[in-house]
């Protein structure tokens, strides 16, 4: 049975100039162990469709239909109270920007103590920290640090942190968005690896969001591609990149320099399309080279083809 | 921590300039002026050129005004602050030890309900951001400071004494009420004496004060609670706390701890201007503090008084910033000095 | 040409739709009609502010507000509603003046502090500090007392204090301005110091020196009330709000609560108008700084 299932899901954006639907139709399946990366420009909607998962979309962003399935329970229709005993237990979420996510006023021992705490999974305040500073071991970080302020850690000090957090309860599955992007290089590839060995040794789920086609290939199980809030590709994270389907996956893999060692550097022609106002039939149609007739008036529908999902005309 | 004391120490140097400052701003203003202070102290009443002469004296106005300025100041350094023009013998620091505990008791009393009202309503809106509750509350803060104390606490007294006979109009204690006093704030000698008839009859006086000067007071903080708590409420932590689980009521807390940075830091100014509206409020309750000592001195024209109070109060303010930098410090880890 | 780039920012404040504008709106409405009672008082007093304007054995007791009254009278038998309106011409004097004095003195020395930054900042911002940091209401009454009670002399103790308040203001500005590529290329390109500061950095701080203008008039107007109310700004039987109040207190207690209510009042909605269109102005600048 899949870890999460979700199904048809979509999430607006009530703005004062009107609704934006942020997540269109969104459908995608994750397995025991396995890691997914969903990849997209930023504006794709791949962080709100991720956040909405443990239910931390920020106002106004709403979930207006669809399911979430996750260890065969629906999280949509879940009290805030439900949801809260989920999160940090069974989902654990690692943010963008490790400097601002951690409260600089109390230590980071006392920070995962209070969680430990909430969720009832230790006896005494004593256990407690011992788990906590377990966890920051396990994390390659000295347990003695619970008793450091945030400020005295440094930026990939403060993600391995944020980890442990997520980690400290063993969830069942862990929603890494852009973890990496605020860090410099060489920090970014131990994050990964870190990653990457938790899961081995936790045995679980890892949905990471980034907009970065290469680091996915590297790391991932499965790759969902998004654009203008929709799932345009997914599949077998080799398969997607050896033998894109979609042409805009094509034209991602095509921009990405390590992927694609031609000498001039493609770069996908015009903007992304304004959410508020989408382009009729397939949103992708006005920037694809490969566009014909059916993509300008007709909206494409997701089609199988084994075990990879497209959503583009030229395979309906 | 000995990082700290000596930031401290430094800081309190830092006393030094300011107190000067004032103290010149005033002695200038007050030389600068044609006429002579005695005379004016003594307003028509007729003395004896001679007699007018020895207190000229008496009071070094015949000396050089750099004597003049430097004698005060070393007076000022043992805590003295001249003599009064119109009393004579009478010094103005014997003056301000009578006066200041009330003043002091009564700054206290208005910096807590200020600091209550404030949260409160910086918290309501802060929470309910965008809704008419916000509104109303970024409407309070706003009028709450135009308000002008002496009708705020005429109306107040009209209210709760003239109508409703719940408290007193003014003073500090019934008379008939007998109290030790040890440290001169009423409410705090006679929870020591265990008196508690004059604990209640204290407090009784205390309200209407207190509350006149918080209300006015409170809108500075409400705003800055709602400013600050709205832009916490959003930030990447409080995420991080609502996904690890942790209770919203919680988070509220560490939220407001953290919109609480900038409110302590604002609490220095604060306290100044309390200082200030103190004069007025004392001045509506026929509170005998230091507001009241200096309405009395400028209807006598006790110039040395008033100049007294000005070097006095500029001392409290330095006092009250160190005070407040202190609270900061033990608040935010970050500061390391 | 110059006058255009320091009004432009000024009228766009006005065309521009935004959540704070009905603050500007209203506060600009409340100034104006204080403003208009100001300038029509003579006109539309219906009796001497300093005459007696009851019959005698009327004027032994505060009379209650009336046709003849709308605010009532005093206890000398002097009617309300014509002091308010010729003490609306003290308060605006005493508040404009000394507001214009404030900004007269304190933006220059803020815009060169801000400039310079050397020692002339430095012991310009101790002196400004120590004097912002002090008490305004108690360092105003200490210089008005010793000058003696007159509008003119209140305007003096509080320009005092409030040349800080705008000193700090455009000092901050004109300091992040000066650290601006913008204003490092004009110096590279070797304008001198004038031009750039009066045709470039002060044009800029103009929105920010409006706000402090309405914010620092609004409490200009509670200072001048408490220097009033301490008998410092008019001497009897001359109206001025604050002192009306004062010598009302006592009545008050004896249940005449029109001798304090409207005085109180006046006072309110006058700081009141001023701060909405300080508050409304602020809210303006942050939604464009925001944008920017």
């Amino acid at each position: 049975m899949a870890l999460l299932r979700i199904e048809d899901l979509n999430i607006d954006y009530m703005t004062l100039r009107g609704r934006l639907r942020a997540v269109k139709n969104a459908s995608l399946t994750l397995g025991e162990g396995e890691w997914l990366s969903i990849v997209g420009e930023s504006g794709s909607g791949k962080s709100t469709l991720a956040m909405a998962i443990p239910g931390l979309l920020l106002p106004p962003g709403r979930i207006t239909s669809g399911r979430i399935i996750f260890q065969g329970r629906d999280l949509t229709g879940m009290s805030g109270d439900e949801l809260r005993r989920i999160r940090g237990s069974e989902i654990g979420v690692v943010f963008q920007d490790p400097l601002t996510s951690l409260d600089p006023l109390r230590t980071i021992g006392d920070q995962m103590v209070e969680a430990i705490m909430e969720h009832r999974a230790a006896g005494s305040k004593r256990e407690a920290l011992e788990m906590a500073s377990a966890a920051l071991e396990s994390v390659g970080i000295p347990g003695n640090r619970v008793k450091y302020y945030p400020h005295q850690l440094s930026g990939g000090q403060r993600q391995r942190v944020m980890i442990a957090m997520a980690v400290m309860l063993k969830p069942r599955l862990l929603i890494a968005d852009e973890p990496t992007t605020a860090l410099d290089v060489i920090v970014q590839a131990s994050i990964m690896r870190l990653l990457k060995s938790l899961q081995r040794k936790m045995g679980m789920s890892i949905i990471l969001i980034t907009h970065d086609i290469a680091l996915a290939a590297e790391v991932s199980d499965r790759i969902a591609v998004m654009y203008a809030a929709e799932i345009v590709e997914e599949g077998p994270a080799e398969q997607v990149i050896e033998e894109p389907l979609h042409p805009y996956t094509e034209a991602l893999i095509k921009s990405t320099p390590d992927l694609w060692r031609e000498k001039t550097l493609y770069s996908i022609p015009g903007n992304p399309p304004d959410l508020r106002n989408p382009p009729s039939g397939c949103r992708f149609h006005p920037r694809c080279h490969k566009a014909f007739e059916p993509c300008k008036s007709r909206e494409p529908r997701p089609t199988r083809i084994r075990d990879r999902m497209v959503a583009c005309h030229l395979y309906g | 921590m000995a990082g700290l004391a000596r930031y401290l120490l430094l800081r309190a140097l830092l006393i030094i300039p300011t107190v000067l400052i004032l103290y010149t701003l005033v002695f200038v203003i007050m030389r600068v002026i044609p006429g002579d202070p005695v005379q004016a102290a003594l307003g028509t009443r007729y003395v004896p050129p001679e007699q007018l002469e020895l207190l000229r004296e008496r009071h070094g106005l015949n000396d050089p005004l750099y004597v003049q300025y430097f004698e005060y100041l070393a007076g000022v350094v043992r805590f003295d602050f001249g003599e009064s023009l119109v009393i004579e013998g009478r010094k103005i620091a014997d003056d301000i030890k009578d006066r200041f505990p009330a003043t002091l008791e009564l700054t206290i009393a208005s910096f807590i309900v200020s600091v209550g009202i404030g949260m409160a309503t910086g918290i309501l809106a802060a929470v309910r951001r965008g809704s008419k509750l916000d509104t109303a509350m970024r409407v309070y803060s706003i009028v709450a400071y135009t308000l002008f104390i002496p009708w705020l606490g005429s109306i107040l007294i009209m209210i709760f004494s003239l109508w409703l006979g719940l408290l007193p109009t003014h003073g500090r204690l019934d008379p008939r009420i007998s109290l030790e006093h040890k440290t001169g704030l009423y409410v705090l000698d006679a929870i020591l004496t265990q008196n508690w008839v004059a604990l209640k009859d204290a407090l009784a006086h205390l309200v209407l004060p207190a509350l006149t000067l918080g209300i006015v007071l409170s809108g500075a903080y409400t705003r800055l609670v709602r400013a600050n708590l709205s832009e916490a409420l959003v930030s990447d932590f409080v995420r991080a706390y609502r996904a690890r689980g942790v209770r919203e009521r919680r988070i509220l807390l560490h939220a407001l701890r953290n919109s609480l940075i900038p409110v302590v830091t604002m609490m220095g100014l604060q306290m100044a201007i309390l200082l200030g509206g103190a004069v007025l409020t004392e001045t509506t309750f026929s509170w005998p503090g230091m507001g009241s000592y200096l309405l009395e001195k400028v209807e006598a024209r006790d110039y040395t008084a008033v100049q007294g109070v000005v070097v006095f109060f500029s001392f409290m303010v330095g006092l009250i910033s160190l005070i407040v930098d202190a609270i900061y410090a033990l608040i935010d880890p970050r500061i390391r000095y | 040409m110059r006058l255009s780039r320091v009004l432009d920012p000024v009228v766009s404040l006005f065309r521009e739709r935004y959540e704070g504008k009905w603050m500007l709106l209203a506060g600009l409405a409340i100034v104006l009609f204080f403003v208009a009672m100001a300038m029509l008082a003579p006109y539309i007093a219906p009796y001497d502010p300093t005459q007696l304007s009851v019959p005698l054995e009327k004027a032994l007791e505060p009379q209650p507000p009336s046709w003849d009254h709308p605010m009532g009278t005093n206890k000398i038998g002097y009617d309300m509603f014509s002091r308010i309106l010729y003490g609306s011409r003290v308060v605006l004097y005493v508040v404009i003046t000394a507001s214009l004095f404030s900004l007269a003195v304190g933006v220059p020395l803020g815009l060169v502090s801000g400039y310079y930054s050397g020692k002339v900042d430095r012991i310009l911002s101790i002196i400004m500090d120590s004097i912002y940091s002090f008490p305004g209401i108690i360092l105003a009454i200490a210089i008005a007392s010793v000058l003696g009670p007159s509008p003119s002399n209140a305007a003096i103790a509080l320009a005092v204090v409030y040349v800080p308040t705008y000193y700090r203001m455009v000092r901050g500005q004109t300091l992040k301005l000066t650290q601006s590529v913008f204003v490092e290329a004009l110096r590279s390109l070797g304008y001198p110091t004038r031009v750039i500061l009066l045709r470039h950095i002060l044009p800029n701080t103009a929105p920010v020196i409006l706000v402090v203008f309405g914010l620092g008039a609004a409490d200009a107007i509670l200072t001048e009330a408490g220097l009033s109310f301490f008998g410092l700004t008019v001497t009897a039987p001359n109206p001025d709000w604050g002192f009306d109040l004062y010598n009302g207190l006592d009545d008050f207690r004896n249940g005449y609560w029109w001798t304090i209510f409207f005085p109180g009042l006046a006072i309110m909605l006058l700081a009141l108008g001023f701060a909405l269109i300080g508050e409304g102005l602020s809210e303006r600048l942050a939604l464009r700084l925001e944008r920017e």
